[in-house]
């Protein structure tokens, strides 16, 4: 299996090869050749941690995209990422984008709608580590097997609900005390946007999940997730930004031995002041998703300069009172081709 | 029942006025007041982004979704400048106006392109645009252009109308001509002359009116400069006496006004887009003040 993504990304990496020679070849026009989109993302982070006493620098994770049209209203889209742990597809799903022109379809392997950040890629996020929340009750992130279908609801605002069924791949563990699926996944996500003004965007969700545990054989583990999330963007000069996002989650375990409930959740505050630097903090609470109760705060300070759209350099300090401990993190993170996102 | 009759009819009305005319969007609004100039009142025309706005990095909302969802016609500046319309698009499901569907217009179809780029590109040139720079509305005469694009574009949805617009189109090209003969009469002592820029959004501008580009603050788009490429540029700017430096309205102040107090240039604040300024209300009156702004500086 390893070997046979290898020959794919050799395969890939030999395209854009290609398509590079043709650049020069024929100057500007390489517009009409169809090859498709594909990009690099690397991703490299220093960690200090004191709770842990222990430093790490290096690539914290290679991410190849290829996308493209592979007919009119259908997409294609890979995501191959290369981590510690070896080499992964961490998306690969066909967009059905218009499906009797009403609905979308998404099928193959894709990051679950639930909440808010999960179906971003970690690299636009406006911070260098995962929030507790999101470790704890989605293992870092969701990304499996299955379809979902989207409809944008014929309203005067932007109401866009996703409903999907996913088989979950066992083994995916987010670390100790965190919560790890298996079998079925059913989520749906319910979200709406609108201006409250002409400089001003607010998007308020719900979500909700429902799931197997890892050792559902032996502890009859059913698992039930909920979701909110709210975004406020406002947008008072050119250039600048203020961007409120918040996240709560709550997990309901029921299991062989009596059911438990956890809550999680964070809060992101943050200023762009113009096209380069960005501030903010994030304020981090999660209880555990495990039976023995545990429960965990932080607070961050995130500075982030950044050289173009998709080339950043950021420095995170991050203060946990439990453990009493500090932690920084430096990221760098550059984009080589062209890469696009959905609407954030 | 009859009241649930009414109560639909009421319910439908909004639909039925709509559909009499079609709905236009546009990503600029350069092109959103030529769309306008064309159609009349045979269209709803929208725009996405405001003209104080940066159009390289304006953040695509869910409440653009809405309007281009409900779209006929879907105009972009095209030239890779406004892919952010891209998602857009995309996020709005509407096949009619995605690329390659009927509804897509790339008004820089048949637009004489400058700074196209010959050889590798790549990032150490800056954010270069691979198929030219795509800041083309800043001559006039590429309104005209455009003017013929939205005519083409509207007529083929609606034939019916085709006299309708084509009388808006021969107006508004009319407006152009009389206005730029007075442009070109007011700009014609610059003629030659040399003048410096924020960067190179002003090259249509300076190439409509026969300026010489004396430089350019980020000599690479997008990348800030380094204090080596601050000092030639004011070394360019004392040995070719430049009288001026056009700073288009996004553009942050504190490098033009560092540059007018180490060599005595003038700041001159011009709108790169109908809206970007108080006073430059349609396509007219943006040449109208940059074309006044520029001369009051240099006389």
């Amino acid at each position: 299996m390893k070997n046979k993504l290898l020959f794919l990304l050799l395969l890939c990496l030999f395209a854009s090869f290609v398509r590079a020679d043709d650049t020069q070849n024929s100057g500007a026009k390489v517009g009409p050749i169809a090859l498709p989109d594909i990009s690099l993302i690397g991703n490299i982070i220093g960690d200090y941690n004191q709770d842990t006493n222990h430093v790490t620098f290096g690539m914290d994770e290679l991410e190849m995209v290829i996308a493209g049209y592979i007919y009119p209203q259908i997409k294609a889209d890979a995501v191959l990422s290369m981590h510690q742990n070896g080499l992964e597809i961490e998306e690969a799903y066909a967009d059905f984008l218009s499906l009797f022109d009403t609905f979308s379809l998404r099928a193959g392997k894709m990051k679950v709608e639930f909440g808010k950040i999960n179906k971003l890629h970690s690299h636009v996020w406006p911070y260098a580590d995962v929030p507790l929340v999101i470790n704890n009750f989605l293992a870092g992130s969701l990304s499996e097997n299955g379809a979902s279908i989207g409809i944008v609801l014929p309203l005067p605002i932007f109401v866009k609900s996703e409903t999907g069924l996913y088989n979950v791949e066992p083994g995916v563990d987010g670390g100790p005390g965190t919560l790890s699926l298996s079998r079925e996944l059913y989520s749906e996500r319910l979200s709406a946007s609108f201006d409250p003004t002409d400089s001003s965007e607010l998007e308020l969700a719900t979500s909700g999940a429902i799931s197997k545990g890892s050792d559902y054989p032996v502890s009859r583990d059913d698992v039930r997730l909920a979701g909110a999330d709210l975004t406020l963007k406002v947008w008072p000069v050119n250039y600048s930004r203020f961007l409120l996002q918040s996240e709560a989650m709550y997990m309901k375990r029921e299991q062989a031995g009596g059911a438990f409930e956890r809550w999680g959740a964070y809060t992101y505050a943050g200023y762009t002041f113009n096209k380069f630097v960005d501030l903010g903090t994030r304020y981090d609470w999660s209880e555990n998703a495990i039976a023995q109760m545990d429960k965990e705060s932080k607070i961050s300070g995130i500075f982030t300069y950044r050289m173009s759209e998709a080339t950043f350099a950021r420095f995170q300090y991050t203060y946990s009172p439990e453990k009493k401990s500090n932690e920084v993190l430096l990221q760098f993170v550059y984009g080589l081709g062209p890469h696009t996102h959905p609407l954030q | 029942m009859k009241k649930l009759l009414v109560l639909t009819a009421v319910l439908l009305l909004p639909f039925v006025v709509l559909g009499k005319s079609l709905n236009i969007v546009a990503s600029t609004t350069d092109i959103a007041d030529i769309m306008k100039a064309v159609a009349g009142d045979r269209a709803n025309v929208e725009c996405l982004m405001k003209g104080t706005q940066d159009p390289h990095s304006v953040e695509p909302k869910p409440s653009m979704v809405i309007k281009v969802r409900n779209a006929d016609i879907m105009a972009v500046v095209g030239m890779d400048l406004d892919m952010w319309a891209n998602s857009v698009i995309e996020a709005s499901r509407n096949s009619k106006v995605s690329k390659g569907g009927q509804g897509y217009l790339d008004m820089s179809e048949d637009i004489p392109k400058l700074e196209v780029p010959e050889g590798k590109i790549d990032a150490r040139l800056g954010d270069v645009h691979i198929y030219g720079n795509p800041h083309y509305q800043l001559n006039p005469e590429n309104g005209k252009i455009m003017a013929d694009e939205a005519l083409k574009k509207l007529i083929e949805f609606s034939p019916d109308d085709e006299k309708y617009f084509q009388a808006n189109h021969d107006a508004f090209v009319k407006k152009l001509d009389e206005a730029i003969i007075r442009w070109k009469k007011t700009m014609a002592p610059l003629k030659g002359v040399k003048l410096a820029a924020s960067h190179s959004c002003l090259l249509y501008f300076f190439d409509a009116f026969g300026i010489k580009q004396a430089g350019y603050i980020e000599s690479k788009p997008g990348i800030p400069p380094s204090p080596a490429e601050v000092m030639a540029l004011e070394k360019k700017i004392q040995d070719d006496r430049v009288k001026a430096v056009l700073v288009d309205q996004f553009f942050d102040m504190s490098e033009p006004e560092k540059l007018s107090a180490d060599t005595g240039i003038k700041p001159v604040v011009i709108s790169t887009c109908v809206n970007g300024i108080d006073g430059t209300g349609d396509y007219i009156k943006l040449f109208d003040f940059d074309v006044n702004a520029v001369v009051s500086a240099v006389k």
